[in-house]
């Protein structure tokens, strides 16, 4: 396979043997636009098989960038899973111009909440059940891509990545469309669940940063919500930046400049029920 | 430390910026582009860095300031002096004091 994809706000080049990264690339990104032989393209991506012996014994998957390797090879059963691993790292260090933060981006119109991905947050578990159950507009679970120019968050839409019990209670939603589980990775079994189509089509509308939601799963615990000051916000998430020392004072006055014009908010819920419930809550005193 | 507080600089090497004012009494977000580093600081000591970085902008201006001149409204002396320590601690600002003038007094 050897394909060149708009991937927006990216142009990502594929090349890859694997017939699992096919078959992945097919389901999850089928409906992206392919891009014609000359096109700038941002990444170049190759996953090729181990080296050595690890081409036929314990068969091995590598991924590079650029021609360049940042990780140590995964079994090739874990190609695909790799791959979406890989195009996270891949975003989050290299993407020139864009302060990227780890985090879960959805919209209602073209107002966007983000949801930073603390340990223990549900922050992909919360972001399938806002898409898939309360229609809300997929811009990435993992990823908050914002242009310091603008102030826009921008969309980049990919499957959304699940792992151990939160397959189980996603594949319950309707409108799930989940892949293959792969078993036995470093995050124990995962899935992926396809982005919507509504989602797709509008990949390329920014959106506008209007609320910063710090979530926390505790299992059982009654909805709570609490809005907290921005300076406290701000200590939050510059911690889920990944690319703040390379963005430097231009990413300080961007992550400042949304903080501006965001409400800043802690939530603690203990089903999927209760964190939306939360989001309303947080959505419907906004306006 | 404290009576050795006269002026007040921005500590050598570092490069700051303030976040925008996110309410009366909130705090602020205070960022060095050199380092990285970031501190969440009370509206006292936004003012404090505020006043330094507007006198550093000004050509011809000295960089430093005395405690006497930052003491205003609704801050008195010792509320400067404190936060103004508290800022030399953390390694945000540097101190510097006076030489005596004729008389032996300290400007």
């Amino acid at each position: 396979m050897d394909i060149r994809l708009r991937i927006p706000p990216f142009n990502v080049r594929l090349q890859s043997p694997f017939d699992d990264v096919a078959r992945h690339v097919q389901r999850h990104y089928g409906s992206c636009e392919a891009l014609p032989l000359g096109s700038f393209i941002d990444f170049h991506v190759r996953l090729v098989p181990g080296q050595g012996l690890h081409r036929i014994w314990r068969p091995q998957a590598r991924f590079l960038v650029d021609d360049q390797n940042p990780f140590i090879p995964l079994p090739a059963a874990q190609a695909a899973p790799m791959f979406e691993w890989g195009l996270n790292w891949t975003v989050a260090s290299r993407s020139l111009g864009y302060a990227v933060l780890h985090a879960a981006v959805l919209a209602q119109g073209d107002d966007a909440i983000i949801l930073p991905g603390f340990p223990g947050a549900g922050k992909s578990t919360l972001c399938a059940s806002l898409c898939l159950l309360e229609g809300w507009r997929l811009f990435s679970d993992e990823l908050a891509i914002l242009d310091p120019d603008t102030g826009n968050l921008l969309p980049h839409p990919r499957p959304i990545n699940l792992k151990n019990r939160s397959i189980d209670i996603v594949s319950q939603f309707r409108g799930a469309s989940l892949g293959p589980r792969f078993h036995d990775t470093r995050k124990g079994t995962v899935a992926h669940v396809g982005v919507p189509d509504a989602s797709m089509r509008l990949a390329d509308r920014p959106g506008r940063p209007r609320w910063l939601v710090f979530p926390r799963y505790e299992e059982g615990a009654a909805t709570q919500v609490e809005e907290i000051p921005h300076a406290e916000a701000f200590a939050l998430i510059q911690q889920q930046s990944f690319n703040k020392e390379r963005m430097g004072d231009v990413g300080f006055d961007a992550l400042c400049s949304m903080l501006s014009n965001v409400r800043c908010y802690s939530t603690v819920y203990g089903s999927t029920k209760g964190g939306i419930e939360g989001i309303h809550r947080i959505v419907g005193s906004s306006h | 430390m404290a009576q050795d507080l006269q002026r007040l600089a921005v500590r050598r090497g570092r490069q700051l910026a303030l976040s925008p004012c996110w309410g009366r009494d909130a705090p602020s977000a205070l960022f060095d582009r050199n380092s990285g580093d970031y501190w969440i600081v009370g509206e006292a000591a936004r003012y404090i860095v505020g006043a330094l970085l507007d006198a550093s902008a000004a050509p011809g201006v000295a960089r430093d300031i005395s405690i006497a001149e930052l003491s205003t409204f609704p801050w008195s002396d010792e509320e400067i002096m404190a936060v103004g320590t508290e800022l030399v601690a953390s390694g945000i600002l540097e101190s510097k004091s006076c030489p005596p003038d004729a008389s032996g007094r300290h400007r």
